[in-house]
């Protein structure tokens, strides 16, 4: 007769060859055997029944979270308490040299004055958000560096973001 | 009189086996319709089980543990009526195995179930999913997750144990 853990070990062994841990003998003898360990089997039956019938939304969307991460997340293991590795916010930012900067309006320019044309502001011509999902096995800080673009409504700051893996 | 609990008394009438059967009838059928999933013969193997302890009733030891007992009975009368059910051409849906998304999934059961599906590790999560949802192959779980086979196995295992609900 086989022992409890190896009556686990069975059991999972037939589940992940998809097979019924109830067409192994030794499954059935130990269940026979060992009634108060019944219930917990029958348990576990009906829910992985139901789990084969859950919509797929049901753990928020078809494709896994850690998908489309587990591989970087796993190259990048050891480098990850070190790294930046991320950056929420990407600018792309040109040292622009036309008149109409932003900071430099044409009208501020006296045309009787020589002398070097005026340093061009900086421009953000474009910029991208991405969104980062909250993980339960990571977490994240931010260290800002300087503001990009500054005035009374809005600030652009440039940031490295770090991401911790937890061990689980 | 027997309870579902442990009974003092050495000998029981059938006045009392009859109420202790009428009254750990929903519990029997609980189980069954686990074993079996959704009504399908659960009728049939409740009362078999039923009419079988009645026959067993003057060997039925008030000392032990009655619902125990009933388990065990409907447990090996769920064993004959899947290998007689085996044995029929028709193909009866059975348990484990493929996935089949069309499968009902009771929503008071799929609500508990997503439930304690929440409180898994999300590798954990996405692996029994992949798995028992899906129907991704170890392998194909290994790919997608970057992780070695043995070790979705791991997961796979502990995530099984960890979804096991408290006995009620």
């Amino acid at each position: 007769m086989i022992d409890h853990d190896t009556f686990l070990a069975r059991v999972d062994a037939c589940l992940d060859e998809r097979r019924d841990p109830l067409d192994d003998a030794d499954v059935v003898a130990f269940l026979d055997a060992h009634p108060e360990h019944l219930q917990a089997f029958a348990a576990q039956r009906a829910d992985l029944r139901a789990l084969a019938g859950l919509p797929v939304a049901a753990d928020r969307g078809g494709e896994p979270a850690t998908a489309r991460r587990a591989p970087r997340r796993r190259r990048l293991l050891p480098l990850l308490a070190a790294t930046a590795v991320a950056a929420g916010v990407a600018f792309a930012v040109v040292f622009g040299d036309r008149d109409d900067s932003p900071g430099v309006a044409p009208s501020d320019v006296d045309p009787s004055i020589d002398g070097p044309p005026p340093r061009p502001a900086s421009r953000i011509l474009s910029a991208s958000l991405e969104t980062h999902a909250t993980r339960a096995y990571a977490s994240v800080d931010y260290t800002v560096f300087r503001p990009l673009v500054q005035d009374t409504h809005t600030t652009f700051e440039t940031y490295e973001l770090h991401s911790l893996q937890h061990k689980p | 009189m027997p309870t579902t609990g442990t009974a003092r008394a050495t000998t029981i009438d059938d006045d009392a086996f009859s109420a202790f059967l009428q009254q750990s009838q929903p519990a029997v059928r609980a189980f069954v319709r686990r074993l079996c999933g959704g009504a399908h013969d659960v009728d049939d193997i409740v009362q078999e089980t039923f009419a079988k302890v009645w026959r067993l009733r003057r060997g039925f030891d008030p000392a032990r543990n009655g619902l125990a007992w009933l388990r065990q009975a409907a447990f090996r009368s769920f064993c004959d009526h899947r290998e007689r059910a085996r044995r029929t051409p028709e193909p009866r849906p059975d348990v484990h195995g493929e996935a089949s998304p069309e499968r009902p999934c009771a929503s008071e059961l799929r609500d508990e179930l997503q439930h304690r599906l929440g409180a898994l590790p999300t590798i954990e999560r996405e692996l029994l999913l992949g798995f028992h949802r899906d129907g991704l192959s170890l392998r194909e779980l290994a790919t997608r997750h970057a992780l070695p086979v043995n070790t979705v196995k791991s997961h796979l295992h502990r995530a099984r144990r960890r979804m096991q609900r408290s006995p009620s």
